[in-house]
């Protein structure tokens, strides 16, 4: 992505540099009468031996051509002037350092050593180090030039403004032929269609380069809504990018009233406006990925911000629920509390009621027990009662048994009496005579007019006493 | 006195009289004053159950229903 170089080669310079080579006749001729014969390879061992031990390390100064960059990493090339020419390499190891892209028709001044490759019999130059022409000089105005501003303070990030995160319309300082506008396009293109975009052209290398992207600068400050100004180029040589090391740019860029955003080169690459800048971007793209995040990323930021802030407030929600039930139902509790006091409250009631009940009760029975023990009148009537009835009950059978025994008696006595009966002499035809009841056994007992009952068997008589004849009694 | 002392007081009157070695004048005395005191705190109870039911009240919209608080005399 380099911007094609149009800086014209300058006129070449001889090398100032010229060996000195000084070979010892002697070493040459071993013997001076007779000359020796060498093998090629011995030759070129002894010239190996020669010029490396005497050549060592030099500088040279000279035009890159013919140059290769082979697969292995290794840079093949040639090294010239107008008069003369030399083969050179620089090892991977070596060339990885560099910090500038080393092209055909490059003026350089390179340090190495020669060295000499036996078997074809040539000799190159080792480089160890390479440098641009007047690199040194460049770098030298370019550390002056950053002392100066920062010295100003116009490299403190205090005054950097910050780049908007949602622009919408951005001026691009750059030239609209390069590499740099098309890949800021591109970027934006993808990234962030809806940001309007607006070239200012300007050349970006050369003479007067630097004033003429000041200008730009100048003119893009003035266009209506603009919120980003990016102003750069692609990479390049120190050469190419020089014009951005320019002070009166670099007070351009500070006075600007809009961010400005400065993408020069490679990420390697810095310059003086990228100090100044409000934002340095290592490439172009870079600068547009910086301005596109606004859109998707910012998006895709609001988004997931919307969904976090969503989710914290369900969250919050859900433990102020939580809490709030908690809470309640702790509420609760008292009403519980309540059930389970009114339930210690019945049951300390029974339990007294039952207590009372017992005391009562252990004295009542207490009190029957003594009752019992004293003996009520009642209980004695009672008892009277009952013994004499049961006396009652024994004389009354005492008595039936009596009179039975005594009828018993009376049916034998009066069987007794019966058969001892007057009544049965009378039967006979005797009969019984009876004065007031009294039986008449003699005639003395009685007087005349007498009036005697005289029982007969069947029957009985009154009879008056006529006369009354009194006999002895004849024993 | 208030309602835990009350309890406290039935409690310590329920234990005495279980140990069963009061005489009958005492046994009465604490019987009364116990049936009393369960009488209080049952009412006591009553009423701050009814203030809790009133209180966790929710109306149509889920604001708790307040008003003031009168005990009913039971």
């Amino acid at each position: 992505m380099s911007d094609s170089s149009n800086t014209p080669n300058q006129p070449l310079r001889k090398s100032d540099f010229s060996a000195q080579i000084s070979l010892g006749e002697n070493v040459l001729a071993e013997k001076s009468n007779e000359p020796s014969v060498l093998s090629v390879e011995q030759l070129n061992i002894y010239i190996k031996q020669l010029l490396e031990g005497q050549v060592g390390q030099v500088w040279v100064r000279g035009e890159l051509s013919n140059f290769k960059a082979h697969t292995s990493g290794h840079f093949y090339f040639s090294l010239k002037d107008s008069k003369s020419q030399i083969m050179a390499v620089m090892f991977r190891g070596n060339n990885a350092r560099l910090k500038f892209k080393p092209t055909d028709g490059m003026e350089v001044i390179l340090r190495g050593r020669i060295t000499v490759y036996e078997p074809r019999g040539n000799y190159q130059l080792m480089c160890d180090m390479m440098e641009p022409v007047g690199a040194g000089a460049l770098q030298k105005a370019f550390e002056q030039l950053k002392v100066k501003l920062k010295s100003e303070g116009l490299f403190e990030a205090t005054r950097k403004r910050p780049i908007p995160t949602f622009p919408r319309h951005i001026a691009i300082v750059t030239s609209p032929t390069g590499a740099a506008i098309r890949d800021i396009i591109n970027v934006l293109s993808r990234r962030a269609k809806s940001i309007q975009v607006t070239v200012v052209p300007t050349v970006v290398q050369g003479e007067g380069a630097a004033l003429k992207i000041s200008e730009a600068l100048l003119k893009a400050t003035t266009l209506p809504g603009v919120d980003v100004i990016i102003v750069g180029r692609g990479g390049g040589s120190i050469e190419d990018m020089w014009c951005f090391n320019d002070e009166k740019l670099a007070r351009q860029i500070a006075a600007s009233p809009i961010p400005v955003i400065s993408a020069v080169g490679h990420e390697i690459d810095f310059t003086i406006a990228d100090f100044v800048a409000d934002l340095r971007a290592p490439t172009p793209s870079a600068a547009a990925e910086l301005v596109a995040k606004s859109s998707s990323e910012l998006s895709n930021k609001v988004k997931a911000a919307e969904r976090m802030l969503h989710m914290s407030f369900e969250k919050k929600m859900k433990y102020l629920r939580e809490k709030m039930l908690g809470l309640s139902k702790r509420l609760v509790d008292p009403q519980r509390r309540l059930q389970d006091l009114e339930l210690r409250n019945d049951d300390l009631l029974t339990r007294l009621e039952l207590a009372m009940n017992r005391v009562v009760a252990v004295r009542k029975h207490r009190v029957e027990l003594l009752q019992q023990k004293l003996g009520s009148p009642q209980n004695l009537i009672d008892r009277k009662k009952k013994e004499l009835e049961y006396f009652f009950a024994r004389s009354e059978k005492a008595l039936l048994y009596s009179i039975e025994k005594k009828k018993a008696r009376l049916s034998r006595v009066m069987a007794m009496l019966d058969s001892m009966s007057p009544l049965k002499v009378v039967e006979r035809g005797y009969s019984i005579v009876t004065k007031n009841n009294e039986v008449i056994k003699s005639a003395s007992q009685v007087k005349k007019g007498d009036m005697l009952d005289i029982r007969l068997a069947q029957g009985s008589l009154t009879a008056v006493v006529d006369t009354v004849a009194e006999t002895v009694k004849k024993d | 006195m208030d309602f835990e002392k009350k309890l406290g007081r039935l409690e310590e009157i329920v234990q005495k009289m279980e140990k069963g070695d009061l005489a009958l004048e005492d046994s009465l005395k604490l019987f009364e004053e116990g049936v009393k005191l369960s009488r209080e705190c049952h009412s006591r109870l009553n009423e701050a159950e009814t203030k809790v039911k009133i209180l966790m009240s929710v109306d149509a919209n889920g604001n708790p229903v307040t008003k003031d608080f009168t005990p009913e005399d039971n």
